[in-house]
């Protein structure tokens, strides 16, 4: 069940009315029902490896609190090893056996191990992620081992955010199941603007992105010069549209429903640097792995070496989990290679912009900021969308053959009035963005007259309805 | 429940009920003044009108997607109907139109002439969102035959599409600015180009073979499963059967042969599997190679209107001398 469809809306619908017609105690029961159904849409068999999963972590958050010394530890290790070799069978394996029969083949070794034929379930690296901050916290004693195994369920499965997050933390999650929500219309005013401008983003946007990104990625061979540019910019905003819109739908879900889960993006392409894009870009995965990789592994009290290192490990590992291809080690390890050209440089980029008179014009030094971090990380997005290493090949040596505009005229992998709405409909969404980065939309909207507002959702869900692709098109991050 | 909660849902309620009198009205404009512009819808206006006023017999009815549709101008084959498509022209689709001409509409046809292309049974013929259009189609299709043949259980989708048919199209309201409608005749669509013209023919060739085959099985299972059904459901109704082969650029079938697209595999298996399902009673006509002339093309796949008139003429001659054959037989 996507969120951008039909069933998902009657589903939303039904769930939100039970959910404040019934009595508070029965609701968590209520939320863990349908969040089960909402994963048996999937895949129904894969509900018994998350549920195995549910009660091996319940069983060691528990084990944990009441163990003292090494077995706190080995319990922390026997949780973390169950979650991450489920993860590694149905995400990993496949990757590492055709690489090692690669290599195997290449020394002339015998390896004959066949490849599993697995779907990957849905939102596996999500849910497992999250699991992993409940069993870390509680062995860090920053959390209670939660004693209802229906709650720590459903703080696993929470419809909203089951699929593709935001991850959650168990300090942040747990509690509110505890709490009686009301009714409260601001809030539900609050929630459902999210969810609107989520759809916006990922129907009008996101989806009608794909339709020119896809043809393009999927055939890089026959493309040069500037059907891959055009389609490398339409794919940063897909991808951002796409995930950014569906972490508003579930934010606002559970907002109306009275759970504030965690922001998840904050407008990242108006970052000014690598650092700060990842400040703003799939804030839970970063906040997850500063927290559990990289503070762990020493973080910036280390010496500057060791940090460079470990900084660089984690975005490698970043990388990985997003997908087990060499397309997203590189991409993960592009991203490194940003992070620590821009710790090291810092200083010369200073007296640069200094000598060349850029820090005398604060607005154009930070346009030129914005720019440059938009372009590193969209020559990034090629690496991640590309369907292989050397489909990526292609199209890095061939941004800049034939820069011509001939294709326009072929009619076929462009439609020129899709690419011009397409266009304007970025630009709506950014200067939106613009606004809500200057000034604050919020202050502003709710200062509009009740008319003026009504209007404004009226024209939203007009675009929506009209300008949306409504083929059930999934959303980008949930094969991760 | 507190007064501001039970004003809320009430203000909610009517929002949405306007909203909904305001999407009928958008549907209404984009029914009325965008989607009659549509050639599809056109396409179906034009028979409509035909089956008003018309005996009811067509000598020839030609099948097949847009190389069909480009190919054979009626107007060069009298008492023939060209009902191809433009787009998504699989054998399902065929097979359902073919299905509503003769059973729902009573047309009696003595001729039906199926496209069999190099492309014509691809994967790739399913790959897009097919069988679309459903406020057309739903005139003689019910809902769950829709969904049955869409295989998609989502009732509401279906009834969106077929009295809803603006959502999602809003970028169609540029219709409203054409002032010139293409010419239509009998079903057939003047693609007025010329290939030598093209700015990047390379581009034009390796996208054809991208659309059609890349990644693509040649021969999908549900492809020539309703094929089989179209041509058996033409023998169950005593229509005489005819295949074709059409007409593409001779840059094109050169580009096929460098990529291993090869003919003898491909059409040995089509016969056998058609001479299982009806024996060996129809007529085989290969136009494959028969225009040259790259001018004569819209595109390496498709005939351009010169192209066309000349083809048409050929096929009628082709199709009288075998109608003489039927009654005085020939060599």
């Amino acid at each position: 069940m996507l969120f951008n469809s039909i069933e998902f809306l009657i589903f939303f619908l039904v769930v939100t009315s039970i959910y404040f017609i019934i009595n508070h105690k029965y609701r968590w029961r209520l939320l863990l029902a349908v969040s089960c159904i909402f994963y048996l849409s999937f895949i129904p068999v894969y509900i018994l490896v998350l549920g195995a999963l549910i009660l091996i972590d319940y069983s060691m958050g528990k084990f944990i609190e009441r163990s003292t010394g090494k077995k706190r530890r080995v319990y922390l290790i026997a949780s973390v090893l169950s979650l991450c070799s489920v993860l590694f069978i149905f995400k990993y394996f496949n990757f590492f056996n055709a690489n090692f029969s690669n290599l195997a083949h290449f020394l002339n070794w015998n390896y004959s191990i066949e490849s599993l034929s697995l779907i990957l379930p849905v939102g596996l690296s999500f849910h497992t992620f999250q699991s992993l901050s409940y069993v870390i916290e509680v062995y860090k004693g920053r959390q209670k081992a939660e004693k209802n195994l229906g709650i720590y369920a459903l703080y696993v499965m929470f419809y909203p955010q089951l699929v593709a997050g935001p991850i959650e933390r168990p300090q942040n999650l747990l509690h509110q199941f505890y709490e009686e929500h009301k009714f409260e219309v601001k809030r539900v005013i609050i929630g459902l603007q999210a969810m609107l401008w989520g759809f916006f983003l990922k129907v009008v946007i996101a989806d009608r992105a794909a339709m020119i990104v896809n043809p393009i990625y999927n055939n890089v061979q026959i493309y040069t010069g500037m059907p891959l540019i055009i389609a490398t910019y339409l794919f940063a905003f897909q991808i951002f549209c796409d995930f950014a819109g569906y972490s508003l739908i579930a934010i606002g879900c559970a907002k109306v429903m009275g759970f504030n889960l965690m922001v998840n993006f904050r407008r990242p392409y108006f970052a000014r640097s690598i650092p700060e894009f990842w400040r703003r870009w799939h804030i839970s995965l970063s906040t997850w792995f500063r927290d559990y990789v990289y503070i762990p592994l020493g973080g910036s009290r280390a010496n500057r070496g060791r940090m460079i290192l470990n900084l660089f490990v984690v975005f490698l590992i970043s990388g990985f989990w997003h997908g087990a291809a060499w397309t997203f080690l590189i991409w993960g390890g592009l991203h490194g290679l940003y992070m620590v050209i821009s710790l090291t440089t810092n200083n010369f980029r200073e007296k640069f912009t200094n000598i060349i008179g850029l820090k005398k014009l604060p607005k154009i030094h930070c346009i030129v900021k914005i720019l440059i971090t938009f372009n590193l990380a969209a020559f990034g997005w090629i690496f991640f969308r590309a369907n292989s290493l050397s489909d990526a090949v292609y199209i890095v040596t061939h941004l800049f053959t034939n820069l011509n505009l001939s294709f326009l005229d072929s009619g076929l992998a462009f439609n020129r009035i899709n690419l011009l709405i397409l266009v304007l409909f970025i630009l709506f969404m950014e200067i939106i963005h613009f606004i809500q980065e200057t000034k604050g939309i919020r202050s502003i909207f709710d200062k509009l007259p009740p008319y003026v507002r009504i209007i404004i959702y009226y024209f939203l869900l007009l675009l929506i309805l009209l300008f949306g692709v409504f083929n059930k098109t999934e959303f980008i991050y949930f094969q991760f | 429940m507190e007064k501001e909660q039970k004003k809320f849902i009430v203000n909610i309620i009517i929002f949405c009920l306007i909203l909904i009198e305001l999407i009928i009205i958008i549907n209404s404009v984009y029914i009325q003044f965008v989607f009659n512009k549509k050639m599809l819808y056109r396409q179906e206006v034009e028979y409509d009108e035909f089956v008003k006023n018309s005996n009811k017999t067509l000598e020839f009815a030609f099948l097949g997607d847009s190389h069909t549709a480009n190919a054979i101008n009626p107007e060069y084959i009298p008492r023939s109907w060209s009902f191809a498509f433009l787009s998504d022209g699989n054998y399902l689709a065929n097979y359902y139109r073919l299905k509503k001409v003769v059973e729902y509409d009573n047309i009696s046809i003595k001729y039906v002439i199926f496209e069999i292309d190099m492309h014509s049974f691809s994967e790739a013929m399913f790959a897009g969102d097919f069988f679309s259009t459903l406020n057309l189609r739903s005139k003689y299709l019910s809902l769950s035959e829709i969904g049955k043949i869409r295989n998609d259980c989502s009732f509401a989708k279906i009834l969106f599409e077929i009295y809803l048919p603006v959502l999602g199209q809003g970028s169609e309201f540029k219709y409203l600015y054409l002032k010139e409608l293409s010419n239509l005749y009998r079903g057939h669509n003047t693609a007025d180009g010329d290939l030598t013209k093209q700015p990047d023919i390379d581009f034009e060739l390796a996208n054809q073979y991208r659309i059609h085959f890349k990644n693509f099985k040649r021969i999908d299972n549900k492809s020539m499963g309703y094929f089989l059904k179209s041509i058996k459901f033409a023998k169950e109704h005593n229509i005489s059967i005819i295949f074709m082969k059409y007409p593409i650029a001779k840059e094109l079938n050169e580009y096929y042969e460098n990529m291993n697209v090869t003919r003898e595999d491909y059409y040995s298996e089509i016969l056998k599997e058609i001479n299982l399902t009806i024996g060996d009673n129809y007529t085989l006509l290969d136009y494959h190679d028969y225009l040259n002339d790259t001018s004569y093309f819209y595109d390496p796949g498709h005939l351009n209107v010169k192209g066309s008139e000349i083809f048409s003429k050929k096929v009628y001659l082709e199709l009288i001398e075998l109608e003489k054959c039927k009654t005085h037989p020939c060599d």
